[in-house]
């Protein structure tokens, strides 16, 4: 009956896991293949018809902004934030489990921080009308972006931490 | 307390950090932030914090990143790798310790493909170590050469270690990917004269593999042009001025698309893991990068690297002995830290040290890749030869660690004739832009 409960518990987790990382992995292809994109029909476009994309760099800065935003909680759901934990592994288990909680409340505060600052400056920027240097892209939904990617890379390092 | 004094505590800081497990990436953005705010006040620090994570994402040149980890996880799922063993399995493998020597040439063309080791190791891992176990070679060799060559990885370009250096030094990607190509075939080389060597001492370790007939031998050439036609497009459309490197990348990856359906592996799964897998491994590196962004300003602005040049200038060690003594320090350091963490913790302080005594930036770009890639294959860590105990469970650790041995020695030899000739690393960049 445990185990049942046990094997349910973590088909949910699956679950929700498979809820927040299919969406960003879906949106974050689609903006790395607009990305490649844009730049071969930049390139190709320079190189044989001497037409290159105007503003290419503009669309790529922005897109590269979205797909790192993206890329963060996917980094962080996969346990891939690289750690050094040679020493840590040779120390009692629970004291390993302390520090591993007090690592995961200080990188969720940092990146709670992170999200505020960008959320602050996401406002300024759209208040001051920050734009691209050629197509006057606004910077504003980038810093959103990153903002929410921040924000939910701190609520994933918690979730994770609760889950093992 | 000086300036100074805050930059060393923040260094001390940083390591306790690291120590505690806890993330680099983290530890950076705190340690930089905090040392900011004794430094130049809150306000400063909280301007700096949000402006060096935005500028670190949305910097033009950082888009290769995605773009060469895209192409090198798409050109893995078309089978390029699989096929460029192939072919040097079919060409080299009747020859002693000719299936390990396919590995390392396996290797380095995948290491064109792919900027990471970590990748380079696991792919040749999967791919080779089945066919050297059944042709009975002795399990030092096959696994050291997979662990060796995948460090290839990181130096030959596109390498996510020399768009790292660039980033943060400020110097040219293109260069510096120019200057990867004849170490990284130099590297080659001695990995393929380590092999040499071991099989001579020891036959067994080696033993021929199947001799295939000259048809065999061409038809696995020819399929693999597929992954020489990405080379050439990329590495030689920056080398004529083609292609930026950014556009390079691009290229490539559309290149490795266009594989992946004529081969017909295109498919929504297949798709699905190249996209996850870029994603995840993109966010990792821009980890990185941010949280070194952060601290690096914190660093200048504690003058740690003008203190640190004035007092090793008092060591009297002459330029090529305090080379060597970070060398040596890095060597050392490599065996607990991870290269790229590494190189994103010290760079603010060795750059101005190393740039400063009159070596050439490109040139030292170069020498510290070959020394963080020791480090991935050096005991306790070594990071690559924990991967390639996860693909080869049935073999020891310690096993690995001693094959690793020759293959460790051919880096020294490598990183010396680096530093006593340095155009091997600068020929090739020099020659580009003059």
């Amino acid at each position: 009956m445990a185990d049942k409960d046990q094997g349910n518990a973590s088909h949910d987790y699956s679950d929700r896991q498979n809820y927040i990382e299919v969406p960003l992995v879906v949106v974050g292809g689609v903006i790395i293949f607009a990305l490649m994109g844009m730049s071969v029909s930049d390139a190709l476009l320079r190189s044989f018809a001497n037409k290159p994309i105007y503003g290419a760099n503009d669309y790529i800065q922005i897109l590269l902004s979205f797909s790192v935003a993206l890329s963060f909680p996917l980094c962080v759901l996969a346990g891939r934030l690289i750690a050094i934990e040679t020493l840590v592994e040779k120390l009692p288990e629970r004291l390993q489990d302390g520090l591993d909680w007090m690592a995961t409340l200080v990188g969720v505060a940092m990146l709670s921080y992170v999200c505020w600052r960008m959320l602050i400056n996401g406002l300024e920027s759209a208040k001051f009308a920050e734009t691209t240097m050629l197509l006057q892209l606004p910077f504003a939904p980038s810093y959103y972006a990153l903002a929410a990617g921040n924000g939910l890379s701190a609520l994933l390092l918690l979730a994770v931490r609760i889950k093992k | 307390m000086s300036p100074e004094y805050y930059g060393a505590l923040g260094f001390a800081a940083l390591f306790v950090f690291l120590a505690l497990g806890a993330p680099v990436a983290i530890a950076l953005l705190i340690v930089g932030f905090f040392g900011t705010v004794f430094l130049s006040g809150f306000q400063a620090a909280a301007f700096t914090l949000s402006g060096q994570v935005f500028a670190t994402v949305s910097v033009y040149e950082l888009s290769i990143i995605p773009l060469f980890i895209l192409m090198g996880n798409m050109a893995s799922s078309a089978g390029l790798s699989r096929d460029l063993f192939e072919a040097a399995y079919k060409t080299l493998g009747y020859l002693r310790g000719g299936l390990a020597a396919a590995t390392i040439v396996g290797c380095a063309g995948f290491a064109a493909l792919s900027g990471s080791s970590i990748a380079s190791a696991i792919t040749m891992g999967r791919v080779a170590y089945p066919e050297m176990r059944r042709y009975n070679y002795g399990a030092r060799l096959s696994t050291g050469s997979i662990a060796a060559g995948g460090t290839l990885g990181i130096l030959i370009p596109p390498s996510t270690g020399f768009v790292i250096y660039a980033i943060l030094t400020e110097e040219s990607i293109g260069r510096l990917f120019m200057a990867g190509i004849l170490p990284g075939l130099l590297l080659t080389t001695m990995f393929l004269l380590a092999i040499a060597v071991v099989t001579f001492i020891w036959p067994e370790e080696g033993p021929r593999g199947p001799q295939f007939s000259l048809g065999e031998k061409i038809k696995s050439v020819f399929r693999a042009t597929g992954i020489g036609a990405i080379i050439v497009i990329t590495i030689g459309g920056i080398y004529t001025g083609f292609f930026t490197p950014v556009e390079a990348a691009g290229v490539g990856a559309a290149f490795a698309f266009i594989m992946l359906i004529v081969r017909g592996k295109c498919t929504v799964k297949t798709l699905y893991e190249v996209c996850s897998e870029t994603l995840k491994t993109t966010g990792m590196a821009f980890f990185i990068l941010v949280g070194a962004n952060v601290f690096a300003p914190f660093i200048a602005l504690s003058h740690l690297p003008d203190a640190i040049v004035t007092s090793m200038s008092g060591l009297a060690l002459g330029t090529y002995g305090t080379l060597a003594f970070i060398l040596l320090g890095y060597i050392i350091l490599g065996m607990f830290i991870e290269g790229l963490s590494l190189l994103v913790i010290t760079l603010p302080i060795v750059f101005p040290l190393v740039v400063g005594m009159g070596f050439d930036p490109i040139w030292l770009g170069v020498v510290m890749v070959i020394v963080l890639e020791m480090g991935l294959i050096s005991p306790p860590i070594g990071v690559n030869v924990l991967i390639v105990k996860s693909v080869v469970q049935d073999v020891k650790i310690e096993t690995i660690f001693a094959g690793i041995m020759p293959f460790w020695l051919a880096m020294i030899a490598t990183l010396a004739m680096i530093v006593i000739f340095p155009q091997i690393a600068l020929l090739i960049p020099n020659a580009m832009f003059n």
